[in-house]
C-alpha cells in the first residue's frame, strides 16, 4: 500500500516537476527586455497575475507594463531598442525576435492609453517590415529612429 | 474559428451540437465585443517624429481605417481621431506641446552607451556584383567598419521582386555572403560579422511582384557602435 501510494505521488509529482522546470528554463532564455528606470507606481501583469519588478528586471514577449497616476518606466530590448512609458499608461510587449543567424526579426508592441517615447534599435534598421507599434487608432512602421505616441481618451 | 470546430467534430454528432454550439458562439461573441469595446474605447491617437541624440531624424508610416501618412520631419505629427470625419493630416507640433505630453516619459527614456548606423549598398540585376557607385563606396565603408568603437556588424541581404520568392531568398543570401567576403578581405575579423537575408520581403521602395528596383536590389550593413564619453 505505501509502495503504491509513493508510486502514485511519484507519477503525479513527476509531470508537474517537468513542466516547472521546463518553464523556469523558458523564463530563463524568452527574456527579450530589461528595466533601466522605474518611478512610481508600475505594474507588471506577466501570464494574468501581478509581479514584483525593480530595475534590472527581464521582461518577456507577452508582458503587460502598467503605470499610475505618478508612474514612468524605461526599458532597453537585446537588440537596444529604447521605449519609456510616462503615467497612466498600459503597453504590451507583443512580439519580440531578434534573431540575425536566421534571419528572424520581430518588434510588435501596443500601447492602449497613455505616453511613449521609442528609439529604434538593431531590428527596426535591419527589418523595417518586422518592426511596428501600435494603438486602438493607428498602426505606426518604423524605418527610424525616434517619435512619441499618446494614446489620449476623447472627452465628451 | 469556426472550420476548426467542424473538422474536429465527427458529422454525425453535429445536430446534438447545434444548440450548444449557438450558445457557445454568443458568449464567444459577447466576449469579443467586449474586447472590440475595451480596444475601441474612445480614444485618440497622437504620433510626433523626434530628431535623435545626435539630431538626425527617421521616417514613420502610420496607418490607420481613414488613411496613411508619412512623416520624415522633426516635430512632424498626426493625430488618429476615430470621431473626425475627415482624414488624418500631417501638423508640426510645438516644442512647449511635445514637452506638456511627453516629459515624463522623455525623461524616463533609457541613455545608451552604444548607437546604431548602417550603409547600403547597391547590386546589379540578378547579380552578387555591386553596382559601379556602390562599389567606388567600398573602401570608406570598410574604413569605417574597421574603427575601433564598433561593437556589433550585421549584414542584411535583399533582393527586388522581379523572379520567385524563392530564388530572391537564395539571391539575398548570396548577396550577404558576398558582402561579408568583401568585409573579410579588406581586414574585418570573419567571426565579428553576422549574416542575415530577407529575399524580396523587406523592400526600401514597395513595388508589384516582378518588378525590377534598383534601390531594392541591396545589402544593408547595420552597425553597433560605442559612444565617445567627453569625460
Amino acid at each position: 500500500m505505501m509502495h503504491l501510494k509513493s508510486t502514485l505521488l511519484f507519477f503525479m509529482l513527476f509531470p508537474a516537476v517537468t513542466v516547472l522546470s521546463s518553464h523556469s528554463s523558458l523564463a530563463a532564455d524568452n527574456t527579450v527586455a530589461k528595466i533601466t528606470s522605474m518611478d512610481g507606481t508600475v505594474h507588471l501583469n506577466r501570464a494574468s497575475r501581478e509581479n514584483r519588478i525593480a530595475i534590472g528586471f527581464r521582461l518577456m514577449a507577452g508582458d503587460i507594463l502598467e503605470t499610475g497616476a505618478d508612474g514612468s518606466l524605461g526599458l532597453v530590448f537585446d537588440d537596444d531598442t529604447r521605449l519609456s512609458m510616462g503615467p497612466d499608461s498600459r503597453l504590451e510587449i507583443e512580439a519580440f525576435v531578434f534573431n540575425p543567424d536566421e534571419s528572424e526579426f520581430s518588434f510588435i508592441v501596443r500601447l492602449f492609453k497613455g505616453t511613449a517615447v521609442y528609439v529604434s534599435g538593431l531590428i527596426a534598421k535591419m527589418s523595417a517590415k518586422a518592426t511596428k507599434f501600435i494603438t486602438p487608432t493607428a498602426s505606426i512602421g518604423i524605418r527610424g529612429t525616434r517619435f512619441a505616441v499618446h494614446v489620449e481618451e476623447i472627452k465628451s | 474559428m469556426d472550420a476548426l470546430f467542424h473538422r474536429k467534430r465527427p458529422q454525425r454528432v453535429a445536430v446534438h451540437f447545434v444548440h450548444r454550439k449557438a450558445q457557445a458562439w454568443l458568449i464567444f461573441c459577447t466576449f469579443f465585443a467586449a474586447i472590440f469595446f475595451v480596444g475601441c474605447s474612445p480614444t485618440k491617437s497622437v504620433v510626433v517624429l523626434l530628431p535623435d541624440a545626435e539630431g538626425r531624424v527617421g521616417d514613420l508610416r502610420v496607418c490607420s481605417s481613414k488613411g496613411e501618412i508619412a512623416l520624415d520631419k522633426a516635430y512632424q505629427s498626426v493625430a488618429f481621431d476615430p470621431q473626425s470625419k475627415s482624414g488624418p493630416s500631417a501638423f508640426s507640433m510645438e516644442k512647449w506641446e511635445v514637452v506638456n505630453r511627453f516629459g515624463d516619459a522623455l525623461a524616463a527614456e533609457p541613455e545608451m552607451p552604444s548607437r546604431i548606423d548602417f550603409f547600403t549598398l547597391y547590386y546589379q540585376t540578378d547579380s552578387v556584383e555591386l553596382t559601379s557607385d556602390s562599389s567606388r563606396s567600398m573602401d570608406a565603408v570598410i574604413a569605417s567598419l574597421k574603427k575601433a568603437d564598433v561593437l556589433g556588424l550585421y549584414v542584411v541581404g535583399h533582393a527586388d521582386r522581379l523572379g520567385s520568392k524563392r530564388y530572391n531568398r537564395k539571391l539575398s543570401q548570396k548577396r550577404a555572403v558576398a558582402m561579408k567576403n568583401m568585409l573579410v578581405a579588406g581586414g574585418i575579423r570573419s567571426d565579428r560579422i553576422r549574416v542575415s537575408f530577407l529575399g524580396e520581403t523587406d523592400p526600401q521602395i514597395e513595388t508589384d511582384d516582378e518588378v525590377e528596383e534598383s534601390l531594392n536590389r541591396r545589402v544593408r550593413i547595420v552597425v553597433k557602435r560605442q559612444i565617445e564619453t567627453s569625460d
